[in-house]
């Protein structure tokens, strides 16, 4: 403990001084600014920014990269909350509950609870980083192809969570985003699925494009169609309206704990990442909240508990990179190619050989969380105050990032056509009450999914029972079998116990059938 | 195209006539005005684009960039090269977008042995041949790797376990049809055995499954796995190169255990379709150049645990020609041939 300590101080030592403070600070500015604009992912922020560094002090680039990493988190959110269109992956789920609340004027409470519950999720993440490390890796090392797949299908419970009013329609939704999923190269076989022969399909469908078509397009076409349920802001928002109120703050305390605490167990895992961190949180969240029928139109937690997770699943995404070189998603796979670039070797050696780079990166993280958390409370306002313009405008401005996002995504022309046809689908689907999350649900998970069973069942040489016998992917399995039938279950049980009146409830038929 | 034919009436006509004398002009004047102009004297007289056609980050692009960085420094070339990453498609958006470039002197593209398997087994129209070779600059070496608990001491243990269980031994690796694939085609092919493969997405989930007792045995790049060899988590068995690694003196080839199978996977800088030989010739040099300096083998050879293996154009086309008969064997063999 004396020693972790020590260790500790001396990475602050490292930190605090005022160059790496300044890159610190550069880092965590331009990580929000990336978050925020759709499009530039974290991935392609660092990628563009790693070359710079070359010749610089290996501790005060990763300090800057890592900076730009964790600022992502917290600036997608902004777009997500404000124009619907998710700037990062992991901040879809936000889009639900974020962009309800902005529509009711609380646009400045949604991004205050996000930052709020982002710092706290960050600052446990780091600690949880600095005490525990080693214990953490051999846990996650654990984790083998089963037991991702039935994570993963955990994670599909979200859809109960997410589906809006018809399972049916939510099944639906899933499976149409599963389908997509499977177009590209197929990792498994090497092969090219659905791809018409043509080059540029090999890659599938872009995540980020169908999430800005679905959501950003599809909700201004819906916004053309419906006069007067825009987003407003009557005056200038002061940062204090940033702040939750007593009542927000009490139903998003928990909220934040239990997305914290998912986001970073699954947040170790490498390749399970962010994304599938914020929707497990948010079904967490609707099953475990009081107010879980407000969910979707506007509640506080349903921002707060995914903002916590992506926060904190990032935070822990850095553990498997420190203690063993291996990167725990895209962007730590980026910044693992950087500490091969400065001459650094990963690996179990790397706390041994360098310490002021490991735990300088570590202290600064903690610096860096509380300048994001100033920095955004006070530029809130500053973002708020956009939806004070006219909707006609908005809506032009949000359709030209939308596309110059799409755009440089990969520069593709024909992932702009994609993030059109996308929004068509969107608008159709929430026309007739669809949930696009569950699409986008589908497309994220479906490829993990895939991958995982049919890794699991190769090792296994076809045996299903790998996975039930094996006691984290048994438990998982059971955990996930549960979540998907308990509501069938459970109406089941409040039918007998009123008497059974109504011989089948509408809903949960539909999910009996559709399953 | 459909549409294109419907309309009717002069204005069609005057299109198609205006159309054809286009084509014709454009066909006549092509080769000759190449021929003519050749490269002026003080080529490259503008900017050179170095298209990376992967992802920002990952091997190739690190290549670019640490090639840029050393010609500047060293001067051996120190006019602008841009590095524009095009990625997507396994590397094809970026490949059919250089071989567009048809004739051009200004455009030059990193090459991996991505772009000779592709051929087999994605469902694509660009091949190596499509391109004009330049330079071969380095080959990627393979480890075979275990964990530390690992019964398997030597490659012998793991090749007599795969005999006595055929189908028993699972191998963690990359892709299908991608370089661990194809060493495993090949071990399986000379030993005469039979393994499980298990494909996975990233050289990091590879390894962190193979730490994690989930596969038994794995393939990987040396640098991606010194750092574990090093504090003692993951024992190297063998190399699947023709010659020991300089700073794995004790981990025997496969060739020398008497299988004999040799994986590399080639790195090198090919041209647009048509370049000019004078162009050609001249880059040639400078990556001659650049192979030879001291900055390029400490920094990027020995950095990266890689072979450094410079060939000029003929030979590298040669390399090229054989690498791909290898190859498509192997894919045959596995059963994987997209045709």
């Amino acid at each position: 403990m004396i020693d972790l300590l020590q260790n500790l101080l001396h990475g602050f030592a490292v930190a605090l001084t005022p160059t790496n403070l300044l890159f610190a600070l550069i880092g965590v500015f331009a990580g929000t600014v990336i978050g925020a604009l759709p499009g530039i992912g974290t991935v392609v922020g660092v990628s563009l920014l790693l070359p710079l560094t070359f010749g610089m002090d290996p501790t005060s680039a990763i300090i800057m990269l890592a900076g730009i990493y964790y600022g992502a988190q917290y600036g997608g959110t902004i777009s997500s909350v404000l124009a619907n269109i998710p700037g990062e992956s992991a901040t879809v789920v936000t889009t639900l509950d974020g962009y309800q609340m902005a529509r009711q004027g609380r646009a400045a409470k949604a991004l205050g609870i996000a930052t709020i519950g982002s710092f706290i999720a960050g600052t446990f993440g780091v600690v949880m980083v600095t005490l525990l490390s080693p214990l953490l890796t051999r846990i996650a090392l654990q984790f083998g192809p089963p037991e991702y797949f039935a994570l993963i299908l955990l994670g599909f419970t979200a859809i109960s969570a997410i589906g809006g009013r018809s399972p049916v329609k939510g099944l639906i939704s899933v499976t149409v985003g599963l389908l997509l999923a499977t177009v590209g190269l197929d990792v498994m076989s090497g092969r090219p699925r659905f791809t018409f022969g043509q080059d540029w399909m090999l890659d599938g469908f872009s995540f980020l494009v169908v999430a800005i078509g679905l959501f950003g397009i599809g909700e201004i076409l819906e916004g053309m169609m419906t006069p007067g349920g825009h987003p407003v802001m009557q005056a200038s928002p002061h940062w204090r309206d940033a702040l939750p109120s007593a009542a927000d703050w009490v139903r998003s305390r928990w909220a934040i704990v239990r997305g914290t605490i998912v986001g970073f167990i699954v947040g170790i895992l490498p390749g399970a990442g962010a994304t599938l961190a914020s929707f497990i949180a948010y079904s967490v969240e609707r099953k475990a909240s009081k107010h879980g029928y407000e969910f979707g139109k506007g509640a506080i937690e349903g921002v707060a508990a995914p903002e916590s997770a992506n926060n904190a699943a990032s935070a822990a995404a850095m553990i498997p990179l420190l203690t063993l070189g291996i990167p725990g998603s895209g962007t730590t796979a980026v910044l693992l190619g950087g500490f091969l670039l400065w001459g650094l070797r990963p690996g179990p050696l790397l706390f041994t050989e360098h310490p002021d780079f490991a735990w300088g990166l570590i202290a600064s993280m903690y610096i860096g969380n509380v300048m994001l958390v100033l920095l955004n409370i006070f530029a809130i306002p500053l973002f708020a105050s956009a939806l004070r313009v006219s909707y006609p405008i908005q809506a032009s401005f949000i359709v030209m990032f939308a596309v110059v996002g799409a755009y440089a995504l990969s520069n593709n022309p024909i992932d702009v056509l994609f993030v059109g046809a996308f929004g068509l689908l969107g608008f159709i689907m929430k026309r007739l009450d669809f949930p696009a999350a569950g699409l986008i649900l589908g497309l994220v998970l479906g490829p993990l999914a895939e991958q995982n069973l049919r890794r699991s069942l190769t090792l296994s040489h076809g045996d299903w029972s790998i996975f039930f016998t094996r006691p984290i992917s048994g438990a998982l399995m059971v955990l996930a079998i549960t979540a998907l039938l308990w509501p069938v279950v459970r109406s089941q049980i409040i039918e007998r116990w009123r008497g059974g009146v109504e011989p089948e409830p509408e809903p949960e038929a539909g999910l009996t059938d559709g399953d | 195209m459909e549409r294109d034919r419907k309309p009717s009436g002069d204005g069609w006509r005057l299109l198609v006539a205006v159309a054809l004398m286009a084509s014709i002009t454009l066909a006549a004047c092509g080769p000759a005005a190449g021929q003519a102009r050749g490269i002026p004297d003080n080529y490259p007289d503008k900017a050179i684009e170095l298209v990376v056609p992967y992802a920002p980050g990952g091997g190739s692009d690190n290549m670019a960039r640490t090639i840029t960085a050393i010609l500047q420094r060293e001067g051996i070339f120190t006019k602008t090269i841009n590095v524009v990453n095009r990625e997507g498609g396994s590397g094809t958006v970026g490949q059919t977008y250089v071989a567009g470039k048809k004739g051009d002197n200004y455009t030059i593209m990193t090459m991996t042995s991505g772009i000779i398997t592709n051929e087999f087994v994605l469902d694509t129209d660009i091949t190596y041949r499509d391109f004009t070779p330049i330079a071969r600059l380095a080959l990627d070496q393979l480890l075979i790797i275990v964990r530390k608990d690992s019964p398997f001491q030597t490659i012998e243990d793991l090749i007599n376990a795969a005999k006595a269980t055929p189908d028993g031994v699972s191998w963690g690796g990359t892709g299908l049809g991608g370089e661990d694939s194809l060493l495993l085609a090949q071990i399986e092919k000379e030993a005469g055995v039979q393994l499980n493969y298990i494909s996975f997405d990233s050289g990091g989930e590879v390894q962190a499954a193979l730490l994690g007792g989930h596969v038994d045995v794995a393939s990987a790049n040396p640098n991606e796995v010194l750092g574990q060899i090093e504090a003692g988590e993951i024992r190297a068995l063998a190399v699947a190169g023709p010659e020991r690694l300089g700073q794995l003196p004790d981990v025997p080839t496969l060739k020398e255990k008497g299988i004999n199978a040799i994986y590399e996977q080639t790195r090198g800088i090919l041209g647009p379709p048509d370049m000019d030989p004078a162009a050609v010739e001249f880059w040639a040099e400078i990556f001659r150049q650049l192979s030879e300096s001291e900055a390029w083998q400490t920094e990027f050879i020995e950095g990266n645990m890689l072979r450094s293996g410079y060939l000029g154009p003929e030979d590298f086309r040669k390399a090229m020609d054989e690498e791909s008969a290898t190859v498509k064997e192997l894919i045959e063999e596995m059963g994987l041939g997209s045709n």
